[in-house]
């Protein structure tokens, strides 16, 4: 009895928390708790006209001689939060610290003397036929200069 | 609603093959060491990120709490250790030797991996259903057969009594509710994401640019020639995304309907197949969760295969003068 008591608790807990976290009882604002998740990935409706953009963060030498694209891997990141920092600082008033946490990332990640971000966009559309993908220009939509990395040019001007 | 309390108890507490149980055990503790466990170095190379980045979720929080303070960050050493001794485990509960242990361990492990690798501020799906398949087998008879501790209890008993050793039970009222559960678990899944697409998107999901833009996106994103070739083609992808949905919301059918479960089951394989050649998003832990409908296969082959053994043995047993002039 005691057996079977607990094999329906489990049962109980383990798909009354998957359902609250599907449905909500009362409307209530969804709260996830992995591995109790919801699943609405690809949920939103898109339309002919629609555009595709792709993002990619490169960081400038200080002597502005080259920019360096900075791939979520040199930042030691999972894409996903790669995609939603430059999203953030594409759009943020204020992005200091979104600057100051990719810039520290960044010199990490590159072990470059950089004095500023960029974000790069290249924008697809979707048109009647379907997204015909020919080579589009990646264009810069944005550049933050970085505070200077002072441990590093004291580090640079030791003899 | 005694009735109804009936049917429920029916439904999840029928006795059920133990080997079924044990073969849900075998397939996720097996797969999950081949595939799906987290690898150490990127478990260390996330212990190296910047100390900003650690948004450590609820369950790391719980799970470390015997370990060290509340919401700490696990250093290099401890997550080795943790890997290490989940690893070990996993062998242990994989072949049936102290099965509840190890595969309490195992979960155990597992979980708290994948939810250090869960707290940089990126969440994925597709080990969340594995991972509580893990507990539900923890608590669950699942090594009963199959496994060297039913081995060893058997031999143990021989010993003991001096006489041959008994066969190990067949079915239990107790293996049939941990199959039942993940079985509700993938529908509930699939529900949610089936639901969401009508929510979210209404009927202009189905429009074929929803899709195509989809595919176009994680096309380019990850470099996958087939995302991009559908992208393409809008009437396609609106097949495609009705067949879709419509699987998602009637995945129900394979539970209450067992006969249905092998189809539903083979066009989940698919689905998720196509989703990953054309998107590179990675749910083959749902084909691990599969397993959990092996009664319905089983059922389905025997209904399909008993009338084509009787019809051959008919055609055997009839006299030569009858079969010449069939």
């Amino acid at each position: 009895m005691l057996r079977k008591a607990f094999a329906v608790s489990c049962i109980a807990v383990v798909l009354g928390a998957q359902a609250w976290t599907i449905v909500p009882p009362g409307g209530r604002q969804r709260v996830r708790h992995w591995p109790f998740l919801d699943y609405p990935m690809y949920s939103a409706a898109h339309h002919a006209g629609d555009s595709i953009q792709l993002q990619e963060l490169r960081a400038v030498a200080c002597d502005r001689s080259d920019t360096i694209a900075v791939p979520a891997s040199a930042l030691r990141i999972e894409l996903g939060r790669y995609w939603k920092l430059l999203y953030d600082l594409s759009r943020s008033a204020k992005p200091d610290a979104l600057v100051d946490t990719l810039g520290r990332l960044t010199r990490a990640g590159t072990r470059a003397d950089v004095c500023a971000l960029q974000v790069w966009r290249k924008v697809l559309r979707v048109e009647p036929a379907g997204v015909r993908v020919e080579e589009r220009p990646w264009v810069e939509s944005g550049e933050w200069p970085l505070q200077p990395d002072t441990a590093r040019r004291a580090a640079a001007r030791r003899p | 609603m005694r009735s109804i309390l009936r049917a429920l108890d029916r439904h999840f507490f029928a006795p059920e093959r133990l080997s079924d149980l044990a073969l849900l055990r075998i397939a996720c503790v097996g797969a999950t060491l081949l595939f799906f466990f987290p690898p150490l170095s990127r478990q260390l190379y996330l212990a190296q990120a910047d100390p900003s980045l650690f948004k450590p979720l609820p369950i790391l929080k719980v799970l470390l709490l015997p370990l060290d303070a509340w919401g700490a960050r696990p250093g290099p050493m401890l997550l080795h250790a943790i890997w290490l001794g989940a690893s070990i485990a996993g062998l242990a509960a994989l072949v049936g030797l102290c099965t509840r242990p190890a595969l309490l361990l195992f979960a155990g492990g597992n979980t708290l991996l994948v939810a250090h690798r869960y707290s940089y501020g990126e969440l994925h799906h597709p080990e969340a259903l594995l991972i509580i398949a893990l507990w539900l087998l923890a608590v669950s008879p699942a090594g009963e057969t199959m496994s060297l501790d039913a081995l060893i209890e058997r031999a143990r008993i021989a010993r003991h009594t001096a006489k041959a050793a008994p066969a190990a039970p067949v079915e239990s009222p107790f293996a049939r509710w941990p199959l039942r559960t993940v079985q509700w678990l993938l529908v509930l899944a699939y529900l949610s994401a089936g639901l969401s697409k009508l929510v979210n998107g209404g009927l202009d999901w189905f429009n074929g640019y929803t899709l195509v833009y989809y595919f176009a996106q994680d096309g380019l994103r990850w470099g996958v020639p087939l995302g991009l070739e559908l992208a393409r083609h809008p009437t396609l992808a609106s097949l495609l995304s009705v067949g879709a949905v419509l699987l998602e919301l009637t995945f129900a059918l394979a539970v209450l309907a067992p006969r249905l479960a092998p189809a539903y089951v083979l066009a989940g394989v698919v689905m998720h197949g196509l989703i990953f050649a054309a998107q590179r998003a990675p749910f083959f832990q749902y084909y691990v969760l599969y397993f959990a409908f092996v009664e319905s296969f089983r059922n389905g082959w025997q209904a399909w295969s008993a009338p084509m053994a009787r019809s051959k043995q008919a055609a055997s047993a009839a006299p030569v003068g009858t079969r010449l002039a069939g």
